[in-house]
């Protein structure tokens, strides 16, 4: 018995699959080498993640999860121009967005359907997207969540395309600003998650090249 | 990539045969219904971002799964570097699903807590390819064959490197000092 022969039978070593002779051989390799004793101890740890039990997602779960994820652009066109129109337009410059996201919506737990909205980036220059983010109560320890996609990156952050982070919400208007570049002629595509225990936002902004 | 209404549909039949997958991976790896849902949602995000890939990939279950597990060893950093989680035990002790399901006594949950979380650092001490490939097979049951065709590896580069991660995760799991907490600020306002 080597190594090759015990890593190949040694998940069934952990599982009690082998035949004696076959287990006794495996023993009396691994009670001399250390690397193939690790490993025995490693297939056995992930042998206790996998026997967990667990049950399938119900119609109910996965369609709620389908509803996070899709959104129906139609519908979200007043109320995008609702936020921007309470109180954001004062915001809005020409290479500026200025993005709103409801979370006061607290009465009513649950996930609202995600909004988007559009911004201007350019490979010549790093340009501010300001995104204010609104809550009607302290929100203590939300998860703001930005993932990144095609052509752009946030200035200093080089190839991530995923941050993420928890902060405390103060009442009003919080206001965040990510430098976005270009760096490729596709454009890209900004999700902002916002999550809270009582609420979540989720929010698309399609990062277009300013030609 | 476009966010229309027809992609809604696109998306929901792709991902509707696999769901049930990605959401009992999440739970072995959440132990929490709430948290497993939220790891899903996080994965069908990241898929709907580039579906026109997952439409293309002949191995999408593999491919979704290696995004959970990517995910899942994100959120473990995070949460481990959180001032505010250190006192949780990642589980969700309120949750009627997963207490006592398989008839263990509270002391026996406990217990296997302790050591789900010590396997979760370990596995991220691995690294995102590392711990991915060595859940696929041992966890999701991916034969080597099957591995071969999603990572383009040859089936003998496959079984020596499961068999080296399988043997430094054995390691990382007998030096202790894998159960002391990482305590890092990060975060605040930019």
């Amino acid at each position: 018995m080597n190594c090759d022969l015990v890593a190949e039978q040694i998940k069934a070593l952990a599982e009690g699959e082998l035949q004696a002779d076959e287990k006794v051989a495996c023993m009396n390799h691994i009670a001399v080498c250390q690397d193939c004793a690790d490993a025995l101890r490693g297939v056995r740890a992930m042998l206790v993640v996998r026997d967990q039990a667990t049950v399938p997602g119900s119609e109910r779960v996965f369609n709620r999860v389908m509803s996070k994820t899709s959104y129906d652009p139609q519908q979200q066109a007043s109320r995008r121009g609702f936020w921007l129109g309470a109180g954001f337009s004062g915001a809005i410059a020409a290479s500026l967005l200025a993005v709103a996201f409801a979370l006061g919506l607290l009465g009513s737990p649950g996930v609202d359907a995600p909004q988007a909205a559009e911004f201007y980036v350019s490979t010549q220059e790093v340009r501010p997207m300001n995104i204010a983010i609104e809550a009607d109560q302290l929100l203590q320890g939300a998860e703001i969540s930005i993932l990144l996609s095609g052509d752009v990156e946030i200035d200093g952050f080089g190839q991530r395309n995923e941050l993420s982070w928890t902060d405390d919400l103060e009442p009003g208007v919080n206001q965040l600003t990510l430098p976005v570049r270009a760096i490729g002629e596709r454009g890209g595509q900004m999700v902002v998650r916002l999550s809270h225990p009582d609420s979540e936002q989720i929010f698309v902004v399609q990062l277009k090249l300013d030609s | 990539m476009k966010w229309l209404g027809s992609d809604k549909n696109r998306f929901t039949e792709l991902m509707q045969p696999h769901f049930d997958a990605l959401y009992m991976a999440a739970q072995r790896m959440t132990r929490s219904a709430a948290d497993a849902e939220d790891l899903v949602q996080d994965v069908c995000l990241k898929a709907h971002m580039h579906i026109d890939e997952l439409e293309k990939v002949e191995f999408q279950r593999a491919w979704l799964l290696k995004i959970l597990y990517h995910r899942f060893i994100d959120i473990q950093r995070t949460r481990e570097r959180s001032p505010v989680d250190m006192a949780e035990t990642g589980a969700d002790s309120n949750d009627p699903d997963f207490l006592g399901r398989d008839g263990s006594k509270p002391d026996d949950l406990v217990e296997r807590e302790k050591r789900l979380e010590t396997v979760f650092r370990a596995m991220e001490i691995l690294g995102h390819e590392a711990s991915s490939l060595l859940a696929l097979h041992d966890i999701e049951g991916f034969s080597l064959e099957e591995l071969r065709q999603v990572t383009g590896l040859p089936e003998g580069t496959l079984k020596s490197r499961l068999h080296r991660t399988r043997a430094r995760l054995g390691r990382l799991l007998s030096n202790q000092d894998i159960h002391k907490p990482v305590l890092t600020v990060v975060g605040g306002k930019k």
